[in-house]
């Protein structure tokens, strides 16, 4: 890549120089021009003569000199305006122009510099002073040219920054038509975050951040929030689950002053409900259809990035909607507006300003007000609102995105054998390892919760009935609990023999992915025929597990003596 | 992640935060967070919003809990389920036993 040096010191060594110049003379007395092309000459440097204003505009355009001596009182066009002229096309360039005068003509000596002029030389020229002049506003331009160059330079990278901060942070879909927004931020890379993405079932989600501070600071928390927000929205995790990841990266990478207040909202259109977790935003609105507040949800949890997982203790809401409800979120940029005599908008105003407001441009409304508050005070901090609306006709049908997931993932067949010894069962819980490991495959993720438990069921009969030889008989009655629970606990933490082996494999038969979990255990097996199980509310304690499992899985076969099991699951 | 127990400063409800994982390993936790506690409550709120995971153990925890708590005269509900979480409880028809939000 060739480019301009951006070191300011190389370029002053190089445009520093006062010798070898090309330098115009525009003057109408001939004696003059000859003296002063000479005495240049002599100092190595180009001189080219011009009679006039006009020949001196048109020979500036010629030979793009460095240097411009330009007399005043001239025939055809005078120096006024010629200097006004060529430092108009000059434009982003500095051409440096020293206006001939006589000292006792102060009014000439001021336009000349209104005009543009860099200097001025009083008449007759001495070489010393001459000399002077040029060496000055030669170090003028060379600071000048620095100072560009650097200015230049950082508009690119500033541009440059900014596409690749708009891909990363823009990736969701910003135009949901029950989603509206206004943002201002104070410079191109903002404070504020406003991300909208929808996840594989439907619901909407909607992250409304502010990072303490502005600027490009602020915005280089962003690009790793946006980043975990939209993977893990596109998995359809949980709005705590986001909560949590989105805590423990920021945590992890920004330093302790800088963090994340957010309001993160999952808005469930087609079951009327929407999540909440909020963190140090103000006061989170729902407002009816016809306008009017409804409920003011106060913020529940620290900001994001402060303290590690285990602390943060994260608590999210869930509020019933009715359809046509609006929830809105706020950054502190409209709460902490502030006008002249030091009084902020507040929360107070602005559930006011949102009761008044009862048409469909609610947010401009806001915006107005505030605006208004303010009086023309500028704005101090990014300013972020958005609107999400309850509206079922606005979600996708589910069906649309489950295949639009299945066509994005790769499927493959795979599997995976775990073999666990006594000192293996013992000491350690193979399920959140195996869950870990499937977690990997995007398409299982929104099955998660059915996995673990077909695992989940199968591993534990068969570590509670096949190894430790439990009597299940005992789990009918709440005492009969409480002893089996102590007896199994003494039986795992003594188990010296019995071995358990879960095999799962994944196939793919065309839009069918299909999960097969088989687990054996070195047991006698038991008469899985005649046990007998129910899930109502007058069945005993034990039972229920492998009854959830059929409900569950497409088959259930038990091999052997019943100490081999093989669940099928179907995820279409 | 333990389980986290809440008394609302009335002292009338009480709040259980189950871990990520409700199953067998959670059973004595779990019954720790209650007891000696309904006694003197009015409500009890099983807040589940960190759950991801639960077996039929699980069921059966909140089964004896629902036991206790009829006995000592307890209003419980179960609050915060993930939509995966609230198809297993609807499966076992746990939504008719419990109090859903």
């Amino acid at each position: 890549m060739v480019q301009q040096s951006n070191d300011p010191h190389a370029g002053q060594k190089v445009d520093i120089r006062s010798t070898g110049l090309k330098i115009l003379i525009v003057d109408d007395e001939n004696m003059n021009r000859k003296i002063l092309s000479r005495r240049l000459a002599k100092d190595g440097h180009t001189p080219f003569t011009a009679k006039n204003g006009q020949e001196g505009v048109d020979l500036f355009e010629r030979e793009t000199p460095d240097l411009i001596i330009m007399d005043i009182m001239m025939p055809v066009m005078d120096g006024y305006e010629a200097t006004r002229i060529i430092k108009e096309r000059a434009g982003e360039s500095f051409v440096p122009i020293i206006a001939l005068t006589s000292l006792e003509d102060e009014k000439a000596l001021a336009g000349c510099i209104e005009a543009g002029a860099d200097d001025f030389l009083s008449k007759p020229v001495t070489p010393t002073i001459l000399n002077a002049k040029i060496d000055s506003l030669m170090r003028i331009r060379a600071l000048y040219n620095a100072v560009s160059e650097q200015r230049n330079e950082r508009d690119r990278e500033m541009e440059f920054a900014e596409k690749i901060y708009s891909q990363i942070i823009y990736q969701g879909n910003m135009d949901e038509s029950n989603v509206n927004y206004w943002t201002s931020p104070m410079a191109i890379f903002s404070g504020d975050i406003l991300l909208i993405a929808r996840s594989p079932s439907g619901p909407i989600n909607v992250i409304m951040g502010d990072f303490t501070g502005h600027g490009l600071s602020a915005a280089m928390g962003a690009i790793p929030a946006s980043e975990i927000f939209y993977a893990m929205t596109a998995r359809g995790h949980s709005i705590n689950e986001i909560a949590m990841e989105l805590n423990r990266k920021l945590k992890q990478l920004l330093p302790s002053n800088i963090f994340l207040a957010a309001g993160i909202v999952q808005m469930d259109s087609d079951k009327g409900t929407a999540t909440i977790w909020s963190g140090a935003v103000p006061d989170i609105f729902i407002l009816g259809k016809e306008g009017g507040v409804k409920k003011r949800l106060k913020s529940r949890n620290l900001p994001l990035g402060v303290v590690d997982n285990d602390t943060l203790g994260s608590t999210i809401e869930v509020v019933a909607l009715a359809q046509g409800d609006r929830l809105c979120v706020f950054s502190d940029g409209v709460t902490e507006a502030v006008r002249a005599d030091g009084e902020m908008f507040e929360e107070e105003r602005l559930e006011e300003c949102l009761n008044r407001h009862r048409g469909s441009r609610l947010l401009e409304g806001v915006k107005t007000a505030v605006d208004k508050f303010c009086g023309g005070q500028s704005q101090t901090d990014d300013v972020t609102m958005v609107e999400i609306t309850c509206d079922s006709k606005a979600a996708r049908p589910m069906a649309v995105q489950a295949t639009e997931i299945s066509e994005k993932s790769t499927p493959l067949d795979w599997g995976m054998v775990v073999d666990l010894s006594p000192n293996r069962l013992r000491d350690s819980d193979p399920l959140p390892m195996i869950m870990q490991i499937l977690m990997q495959d995007d398409a299982l993720v929104q099955h998660k919760e059915n996995l673990f438990l077909i695992m989940s069921e199968l591993f534990t009969n068969s570590l509670d009935h096949g190894v430790l030889r439990m009597d299940g008989s005992l789990k009918q009655t709440m005492e009969g609990m409480i002893q089996y629970l102590t007896e199994r606990e003494k039986a795992l933490a003594t188990i010296e023999t019995g071995n358990i082996r879960m095999e799962i494999k994944h196939t793919t038969h065309g839009d069918e992915r299909v999960f097969v979990v088989r687990v054996d255990d070195s047991g006698p097996g038991f008469d899985h025929m005649a046990k007998g199980a129910c899930l109502s509310e007058t069945c005993s304690m034990g039972g229920r597990g492998l009854q959830l499992v059929r409900s569950l899985c497409k088959e259930v076969i038990f091999h052997g003596s019943g100490n081999k099991v093989e669940a099928t699951y179907v995820i279409t | 992640m333990a389980v986290k127990t809440q008394i609302s400063e009335d002292g009338k409800v009480l709040t259980i935060g189950i871990p990520s994982r409700l199953d067998i390993t959670a059973h004595k936790d779990f019954g720790e967070a209650y007891k000696d506690k309904l006694g003197p409550i009015s409500s009890c709120i099983i807040d589940m919003a960190e759950v991801e995971f639960l077996d039929s153990s699980a069921l059966g925890m909140l089964l004896m809990f629902r036991e206790n708590a009829v006995a000592e005269n307890v209003d419980i509900s179960i609050a915060n389920c993930s939509p995966g979480i609230k198809k297993i409880f609807a499966m076992a028809n746990f939504d008719k036993l419990f109090k859903m939000e």
